[in-house]
């Protein structure tokens, strides 16, 4: 586990570089602390590798738990750093921050005038967060939690193995891909009219599914589409399943891509949700034709992706709106991309289930299965998704009890519940605006914990609570 | 699908329906009310009609040589508890205060126990027609099908079917090797209890006519009172902790009271679901008391009065009110939402998803958790002291995804109908667990008066949903069911 965090770590120093670099580019005062962070990172890093040098090939349950949920804490210590170091935040809002960018959720806590080099380190974060999530998913997550229909997503020929020479290779192939997807949106809010660091910070942040509140006035000005239509042609690209445009990519088969059945369903999902906003905007009376067409698709697929950028008019919006787009986070991206909700093929099967179950009813001792592309699904994993269903929303429904305790209003913590638990992250509420800023620091810490444990989906922080009891009843 | 079959069931049920209406009617005249008397008489000859008229359509129907199916079940317990809604609405259509959607309206929502009223003003009724009313809940608390297999003569194989089709629960078993005796024994346990809580309201102070309809609507766990402010009319702690008591008792697994009947007592509390229940019963009545305490300043005694009653109200799904808990911080209303949620045991009265799936789908959670841990363990999941099969794991989950569906859609109907999301939100759950009232638009106090029509008769359909545990109403809407010659 040693050896894994000092891999992550030096991969975060490493990116350390970029505002550091910027900020003595520009000349700003913060770029000491960067540079302090970065020395005392290399310090851990050196220790953490002398420690981890370990001879271990195969990575068992145990450590893999342990490394799911510490690492996420490690980085956000030294995340934090830099926002503690320049005085912007408070210690619990700084870890609060760096949590919420590093789990891609994007609730911000930034004043709108903290420094340029604040914002680009926070992108910076959710870049990682989402690299490392992404990694995660195909290394350890199957591993060790359990196959939550993320067999599903990927052909035969994947397998996921607990040594640790095959997971390199296949997370190098995802960082690959994933860096690809950032050049390539960087390219496109260029052309759109960004300026060269807004844009690579736009682009970090569209593509790791983090968003956020909107400081820098990039979308919703009036007379420029631009930016709104890279931002929502970055997030189509980001729901799909990240791993697959790996091999679309080298076997040039564009089609082989189309069909895979969950971008299929993504697909229509967008497009009726799409088009229904569209028309209900329209006649509503909200917006002429072509605005209410850019901004229902901007903003369901901004909440699809569960990246959270929305526009300060969407508070207007009438309420059967509001609850699709949230709707719509729940549902997440594919399985395979940086987005958070309960993504779309978990949703596929479980409709299919209710089919059959309608059927069963009829035949009582039928025996079926749910297939799904070419697959049929195995009982196994039909029970995996079930129950991580369940999980979800019970989770889902304690953290929105938690956020309560804090004196708020049930609609208002529902709102903020979604946007940490899905990691969707706006700043836009259900029931109008609302601020994580202005909760009790015990929230604060309650939320993060819930971002993490979504990220991780909830089950590693069963698995290790399973794990502790019983370390602890060896012991005894 | 054998149609003769249905058919004399039903006009035998049609039968029933008008006996029901006797006593109604003997009220009416009692009371010397023309209205409800004409009323009630005209009710009783249509039921008749319709009798006959099933009759003459099944008249091909042997009771001894022909088998009942599951489709047979189905239909008949689906095709039944319409017949009896609509046959339930006619004494109100008759006697002119509502209008006909409402009507059906206030029908389903007596029959389904969900207890929320489309009437703006009860006290202006007839007596007769608020006897009616408390009947239709009653009815349907412990199910039609129940009572009607429980008076009526043997109806050959397959009675099961019906009964499972009508039963709440994932596991859908019986106590007696006959499932009329069966009946007949839950229909004299629902008697009893319902006579001694009558008796009980009685020597509270109530009066005789009240104490009934009280009585009657809170074993059903229906919820329908005869006062526009519902129980807040009384203030009588003592008559709150006796319907404390009752609700509690009627969210009990009416089973488990015909075993405890024949065995002993120790079986109450052996129940492994109606522990669980009692405990939640208790934890969530602490939270929403601290809570009070701590956010609204609301003195200990006083917050436990409240808070007792209504997590008692609330969890039963029977939904009494004696204080507007809308006024109530976000947390307690939180924990009345999620009470609302999960309903009473299986078996019982009560709505909401019931405890012992709850009880199961933690138990699903555990059992991947410590598969994945200890990959050769073989889990066993028990409950009441009997291993529950995997199958029965799963179908409770696949369940739980269906209940939130169904919630979803009947939010985004009303929605769609112009109703603000919160309000929406908590009607979708208040219905589908037939308990009534919610938190909004129609607030403490139980009335959908104010829905659009639309939203209205959509939650018609929801409560059917929610009596008849969804899958059962879905299959009446697929094609295949209803064909001719059985497929396979």
């Amino acid at each position: 586990m040693m050896y894994l965090l000092g891999k992550a770590s030096l991969v975060m120093m490493a990116s350390l570089l970029l505002p550091l670099a910027y900020c003595f580019y520009e000349g700003s005062p913060d770029g000491m602390v960067f540079l302090f962070v970065f020395l005392l990172m290399a310090a851990s890093t050196a220790a953490l590798h002398v420690e981890g040098k370990v001879n271990k090939r195969h990575l068992s349950i145990k450590d893999g738990v342990q490394f799911l949920l510490l690492f996420w804490w490690w980085l956000a210590f030294f995340g934090m750093l830099p926002f503690l170091g320049s005085g912007q935040l408070s210690l619990m809002a700084a870890i609060f921050e760096a949590v919420s960018a590093l789990t891609t959720t994007g609730v911000t806590l930034l004043p709108v005038d903290a420094p340029f080099s604040m914002w680009l380190w926070r992108s910076v974060l959710a870049w990682l967060g989402g690299m490392a999530f992404l990694v995660m998913l195909v290394t350890i997550l199957p591993h060790v939690n359990g196959c939550f229909g993320l067999t599903l997503a990927f052909r035969r020929g994947m397998s996921f193995s607990s040594m640790l020479k095959p997971m390199e290779h296949t997370s190098l192939q995802m960082i690959g891909v994933y860096s690809g997807l950032t050049l390539f949106s960087w390219l496109l809010y260029v052309l759109a009219g960004l300026p060269l660091m807004e844009a690579l910070m736009a682009s970090m942040l569209t593509v790791s599914t983090t968003g956020g509140k909107d400081a820098f006035d990039w979308f919703g000005v009036d007379g420029n589409p631009l930016p709104e239509c890279a931002a929502a042609f970055t997030m189509l690209l980001v729901c799909g399943n990240i791993l697959r445009y790996w091999r679309t990519f080298r076997r040039r088969d564009f089609r082989d891509y189309y069909g895979n059945y969950e971008i299929r369903i993504f697909l229509a999902m967008v497009l009726f949700f799409g088009g229904f906003m569209t028309w209900n905007l329209w006649y509503h009376g909200i917006y002429d034709f072509f605005s209410s067409l850019l901004h229902s698709f901007f903003h369901v697929l901004s909440f699809a992706s569960t990246t959270g950028f929305a526009t300060s008019q969407v508070g207007q919006w009438p309420d059967t709106t509001l609850f699709f787009l949230f709707l719509l986070a729940f549902v997440g991206g594919c399985m395979g991309s940086p987005t958070g909700g309960i993504k779309v093929i978990r949703f596929v099967v479980l409709f299919k289930l209710m089919g059959l179950e309608v059927r069963r009813t009829l035949h009582p001792h039928m025996v079926a299965h749910v297939i799904v592309g070419q697959n049929s699904v195995s009982q196994k994993i039909v029970e995996r998704i079930l129950s991580f269903f369940f999980l979800y929303v019970a989770a889902f429904f304690l953290f929105v009890l938690v956020l309560c305790l804090s004196g708020i209003s049930m609609s208002e913590a529902v709102g903020m519940a979604i946007a940490g638990f899905t990691s969707l992250g706006t700043s836009l509420g259900l029931a109008g605006k609302t601020s994580f800023t202005e909760m009790p620091d015990i929230i604060k810490v309650m939320g993060c914990l819930f971002m993490v444990f979504a990220r991780m989906e909830i089950f590693a922080v069963l698995l290790l609570i399973q794990l502790s009891f019983g370390e602890i009843r060896k012991r005894w | 699908m054998n149609f003769n079959l249905i058919a004399a069931v039903l006009s035998t049920m049609s039968l029933t329906a008008g006996a029901a209406l006797a006593a109604p009617l003997f009220l009416a005249v009692y009371y010397r009310e023309p209205v409800g008397s004409a009323d009630f008489l005209l009710v009783m000859l249509i039921c008749l009609i319709i009798s006959y008229e099933f009759r003459l359509r099944g008249r091909k129907f042997n009771p001894e040589t022909t088998v009942l199916n599951v489709r047979e079940g189905i239909a008949i317990t689906g095709l039944g508890w319409l017949m009896m809604s609509v046959l339930g609405m006619l004494p109100y259509l008759f006697s002119g205060y509502m209008t006909p959607l409402d009507c059906f309206v206030e029908s389903v929502s007596g029959f389904s126990g969900t207890g929320a009223t489309v009437i703006e003003d009860l006290e202006i009724l007839p007596r007769s027609i608020l006897l009616w009313r408390s009947l239709t809940a009653w009815i349907g608390g412990l199910g039609i099908i129940v009572i009607f297999m429980a008076i009526l003569p043997q109806m050959g194989r397959g009675a099961m079917y019906m009964f499972r089709a009508e039963s709440s629960g994932p596991t859908k078993d019986r106590q007696l090797p006959k499932i009329r005796d069966n009946a007949k024994a839950l229909f004299l346990i629902y008697v009893a209890i319902t006579s001694l809580c009558a008796l009980v309201y009685m020597l509270c102070g109530m009066s005789w006519f009240s104490a009934l309809n009280h009585a009657l609507s809170t074993v059903a766990t229906g919820g329908f009172s005869i006062y526009n402010d519902g129980i807040a009319v009384y203030d009588n702690p003592a008559l709150e902790i006796c319907m404390i008591f009752f609700m509690v008792i009627s969210s009990g697994s009416f089973a488990m009271y015909v075993v405890a009947w024949r065995k002993g007592s120790q079986v109450i509390w052996q129940n492994t679901e109606f522990r669980t229940y009692l405990m939640l019963l208790a934890v969530a009545t602490m939270l929403i008391v601290v809570d009070l305490w701590v956010e609204m300043g609301m003195g200990i005694l006083e917050g436990l009065r409240y808070t007792a009653f209504h997590v008692a109200s609330i969890s039963s799904t029977t939904a009494f009110v004696t204080y507007d808990f809308d006024a109530w911080p976000g947390f307690s209303k939180g924990i009345l939402l999620l009470l609302m949620f999960m309903g009473g045991c299986a078996g019982s009265t009560s709505g909401g998803l019931k405890i012992s799936r709850m009880v199961l789908l933690v138990k699903l959670i555990q059992s991947v958790v410590w598969q994945k841990i200890h990959p050769q363990i073989v889990y066993r999941a028990k409950m009441n002291g009997r291993v529950i099969p995997d199958e029965v794991l799963i179908s409770v989950a696949r369940f739980f995804f269906a209940y939130m569906m169904v919630e979803i859609l009947f939010a985004v109907v009303m929605l769609l109908d112009g109703i603000p999301l919160m309000e929406a939100v908590s009607m979708a759950v208040s219905t589908l667990g037939s308990i009534g009232p919610g938190f909004g638009l129609e607030g403490a106090l139980s009335t959908y008066a104010l829905l659009p029509p639309v939203s209205k008769a959509f939650a018609c359909l929801v409560m059917f949903l929610g009596r008849l545990e969804i899958f059962t109403v879905i299959a009446l809407f697929t094609p295949e069911f209803w064909s001719r010659r059985k497929g396979w």
